[in-house]
């Protein structure tokens, strides 16, 4: 029995791994093999816990976000974390040279508040869908979540981008 | 502008966003993820997800491993079962000895039960009960009957035959 849940739980956490992976959660600092290694660890410590317990998959689900949360968070407190001192290179003139300059750091915020209040305003049955899309949902995922055909919510993305780019560019924003 | 270019702005402002404690962003990933088969979904919870990068991130991957994640659970539950099973040996070994042992009583109790039928047992006897044999039941309009059962033995005469009707047979004028 025990090793059959090894079995079971190591191949779920090789299919977390992968999926981590796929959609380069590492952007957000987070380290795939750290998430497949913990969601195995909890999934067993609940089981050994309560061995006659239901285990349902709303269950896993909810212990798979719980990990991911905490391996975000992890990843923004390493980050906010101070830098190792440098060996004598002098790290201010990169910096500096690669900052914006506050003028095209202004027009870069203006363009973000504009695009986030053009999205605002749309319908909510549009606006989900082209949310979801923008966040890098496949069409296949956004029309299982927002509960609609794929026909339909690739529709109600088009037009929900172009409401949006021609609110742009009444409002004069351009790229 | 065009569509890159503007879900890189989006994402952006994403970025700015501040979400709420862990507990409600675990939340609110689940029910994002879950609420799209309920029709009369609350769609706030997936509101907030968008809202933020980390959260979409999160809800991405966990959308993807969904089939895994109920493959999983049914492993696992039909696992469990296995293990009850294997638990309760000697029930399932006793299951279809005990089905036999029940079918053996049931034959033997239908088989006494045959044993005792009046219809076995000597004629001459009287037999306990009797349907509709009563004579009084005769005389008796039928929506008065309330049962045509009568505790007296067929082979025993009634009263009224036995007496004619009369109960008291002495003479008060003498």
């Amino acid at each position: 029995m025990k090793q059959k849940l090894e079995r079971l739980l190591s191949r779920f956490g090789a299919r977390v791994k992968a999926q981590i992976a796929s959609n380069a959660l590492s952007l957000h600092g987070i380290d795939p093999e750290d998430v497949e290694q913990e969601v195995r660890i909890r999934l067993w410590k609940a089981l050994e816990r309560d061995p006659n317990a239901d285990f349902p998959a709303s269950y896993i689900q909810r212990v798979v976000v719980t990990v991911m949360v905490d391996a975000v968070r992890r990843a923004q407190v390493r980050a906010a974390e101070s830098l190792p001192e440098s060996d004598g290179v002098d790290v201010r003139h990169e910096w500096h040279s690669t900052a914006p300059s506050p003028d095209s750091a202004a027009l870069e915020r203006q363009k973000v508040e504009a695009v986030a209040a053009c999205i605002e305003q749309l319908p909510a049955r549009r606006r989900r869908p082209l949310q979801l899309y923008l966040q890098g949902f496949g069409l296949q995922e956004v029309a299982d979540i927002s509960g609609l055909t794929l026909d339909a919510a690739r529709k109600l993305i088009y037009r929900g981008l172009d409401e949006v780019k021609a609110r742009l560019a009444v409002m004069g924003v351009e790229d | 502008m065009n569509e890159q270019d503007i879900a890189k702005l989006f994402r952006q402002h994403a970025a700015q966003a501040r979400g709420a404690d862990d507990a409600a962003l675990i939340d609110d990933v689940c029910a994002a993820l879950r609420a799209h088969a309920d029709p009369d979904r609350d769609d706030e919870p997936l509101d907030r997800v968008l809202a933020l990068n980390e959260a979409a991130a999160i809800a991405r991957i966990v959308a993807g491993l969904q089939p895994a994640i109920t493959e999983l659970a049914d492993e696992v539950a039909m696992l469990r079962r296995e293990d009850v099973l294997a638990a309760k040996p000697w029930r399932r070994r006793m299951r279809p000895v005990l089905a036999l042992a029940a079918a053996a009583s049931l034959f033997a109790v239908a088989v006494m039960v045959a044993g005792l039928n009046p219809t076995n047992l000597d004629p001459a006897a009287p037999s306990g009960v009797s349907h509709s044999a009563s004579p009084a039941a005769g005389k008796v309009a039928p929506e008065y009957v309330i049962s045509t059962v009568s505790f007296e033995a067929d082979g025993v005469a009634s009263a009224e035959s036995l007496h004619s009707g009369r109960i008291f047979r002495g003479d008060f004028d003498s």
